[in-house]
């Protein structure tokens, strides 16, 4: 099995508050994992730990086999070009239009020529349905276009391994469909390996996808949707209320 | 002794100048190696030459002008009256190329080019963009910090030489012209060629050392303060502009306090014992 992302013992504090206590799991190449658990309980700490944004307190997190806290900087930037991440906030870049912030891992990485930068950020822009905004700003579009924009400089570098914050978060129900059959088409057609983190439980189930809950600092093992929902715990329990699924 | 030294290394890396120091010898040190898209980290450095020195001509141009003139008024006006006339082009150096003309410009970037940075950093560092730079692999010191840094060493060398020149040739012309509006200026009976022989024959080779090393210390000086500031910036918008308002004082500060560690070699000139 291609392991591409596993956390192992991963401890991480803020003060005496002990945020994330031993996490264990491993993603392989192609499968997606949700990470649900209630507001504050560590999950976007936990994907800022394993896109080495933070340093864990103990704990080992290894990307493509490579431990990210052992490897050389410039070895790592290198690395990250495997790997895509998208913010709860989609975190573009604020002077830059949707077309040069999907295009610029690619310029300043230096990894294709200019014209296939081109036809490469083109494609992707209309594999994300918007293209016609390329040449808009981040602060002149709606959250669904910033979102797929964000996804779309995500995925732009064609990479293994995609971690995603909140994707679905403040989007209206269209603009959520339209997102997770993108979502779906990348997991499932481009065989990308995907960790997303969100309070959206029926995005999990809509994408068929093992979801693990964070309880108190720990992840639980990751199970299907159904599985969860007979879950005796009265954690996940209170979380499904929470989210008014019952 | 050893323990001593390296304790006092550590207090300062962890102090105010210390991360300075360390921020400038990070930025520097992308100099050395070669960035993966040479075009497109020059083009980063183009614009921010661009933003920094090219969009803040006007202000500099006026700011000279206006001190340009007022210098000369006071140095031809009084000096001959309390017998220091032969001295004007040593004042009128010391005055304006060695002093005014760096100091003046770096406060003008401080507060232009300085403000500006810091809060764009600080808001970049709030919207999480700097870790976006950080998880697609880009160092943010290599693509932010150091086209910054060198822009505005660069832009501050050309503004400073620019005030020099406006402040020198605008103010004589200046005055030239306003001779046939205020009386007083009629007065002033100095030809061009010999305001400028005065100035020239004034300037030695240490000014002219001094006119290039100051401008680009006190860009690199302005521009590392204000980078300092926006990339430390917590998660909290209301931060950016206490940022700012940091970037801007210290910056004014150190460009002082260097300013006079400059001119304390040139003392020995004056056969004042230190």
């Amino acid at each position: 099995m291609n392991i591409v992302l596993s956390a192992n013992n991963l401890c991480y504090s803020i003060g005496s508050h002990k945020v994330l206590d031993r996490v264990n799991f491993y993603l392989p190449a192609g499968e997606s994992l949700f990470v649900c658990g209630s507001s504050g309980q560590g999950k976007s700490t936990l994907l800022r730990l394993l896109a080495g944004l933070e340093k864990p307190d103990m704990g080992v997190v290894r990307i493509f086999d490579q431990d990210i806290q052992e490897i050389a900087p410039k070895r790592f930037d290198q690395l990250k070009t495997k790997l895509g991440f998208v913010f709860q906030n989609s975190a573009l870049i604020s002077h830059k239009t949707v077309w040069e912030n999907v295009a610029l891992p690619l310029i300043y990485h230096n990894l294709e020529s200019a014209d296939q930068i081109k036809e490469t950020v083109d494609n992707t822009l209309e594999m994300l349905l918007i293209k016609q905004y390329q040449n808009l700003y981040p602060s002149s579009l709606s959250l669904g276009i910033q979102k797929r924009a964000a996804i779309a400089r995500a995925i732009v570098t064609r990479p293994q391994l995609i971690m995603m914050d909140e994707p679905t978060i403040g989007l209206d129900r269209i603009s959520r469909g339209v997102l997770l059959a993108l979502i779906s088409n990348i997991i499932h057609v481009n065989h990308v390996a995907m960790i997303i983190v969100t309070h959206d439980l029926f995005a999990a189930r809509e994408l068929k996808s093992k979801i693990g809950v964070l309880k108190d600092g720990e992840l639980l093992e990751p199970m299907e949707f159904e599985q969860l929902h007979d879950s005796q715990d009265t954690f996940v329990a209170q979380l499904f209320n929470e989210l008014q699924l019952h | 002794m050893i323990q001593l030294l390296n304790w006092l290394g550590k207090r300062f890396l962890l102090s105010y100048p210390g991360e300075l120091v360390a921020l400038g010898a990070s930025a520097l040190s992308c100099l050395f190696h070669p960035p993966a898209n040479r075009k497109s980290e020059f083009s980063q450095l183009v614009s921010r030459t661009y933003l920094t020195g090219v969009e803040a001509i006007p202000l500099v141009v006026f700011v000279a002008l206006i001190i340009g003139t007022v210098t000369i008024v006071q140095a031809v006006s009084v000096m001959p009256k309390i017998g220091a006339g032969d001295y004007f082009g040593s004042v009128m150096v010391v005055v304006v190329i060695r002093e005014m003309g760096p100091l003046f410009t770096a406060f003008l970037i401080a507060g232009r080019t300085g403000s500006a940075l810091s809060t764009f950093l600080g808001n970049m560092k709030v919207q999480q963009e700097i870790d976006a730079l950080r998880v697609m692999g880009i160092n943010p010191t290599r693509y932010l910090i150091y086209p910054a840094l060198m822009g505005t060493m660069i832009a501050m060398f050309g503004l400073t030489v620019l005030f020099n020149l406006t402040s020198i040739l605008g103010g004589y012309f200046v005055v030239r012209s306003l001779a046939g509006i205020i009386p007083q200026f009629a007065d002033l009976e100095l030809s061009l060629g010999l305001f400028l022989e005065r100035i020239f024959s004034s300037m030695s080779l240490v000014d002219g050392l001094l006119a290039i090393a100051k401008p680009v210390f006190f860009g690199m000086v302005i521009s590392l303060i204000s980078c300092y500031h926006g990339i430390t910036v917590g998660n909290d918008t209301r931060q950016v502009p206490d940022a700012t308002n940091r970037a801007v004082v210290n910056s004014f500060v150190f460009t002082i306090v260097f300013d006079l560690l400059f001119a304390v070699p040139l003392l020995r000139n004056l056969d004042i014992p230190l």
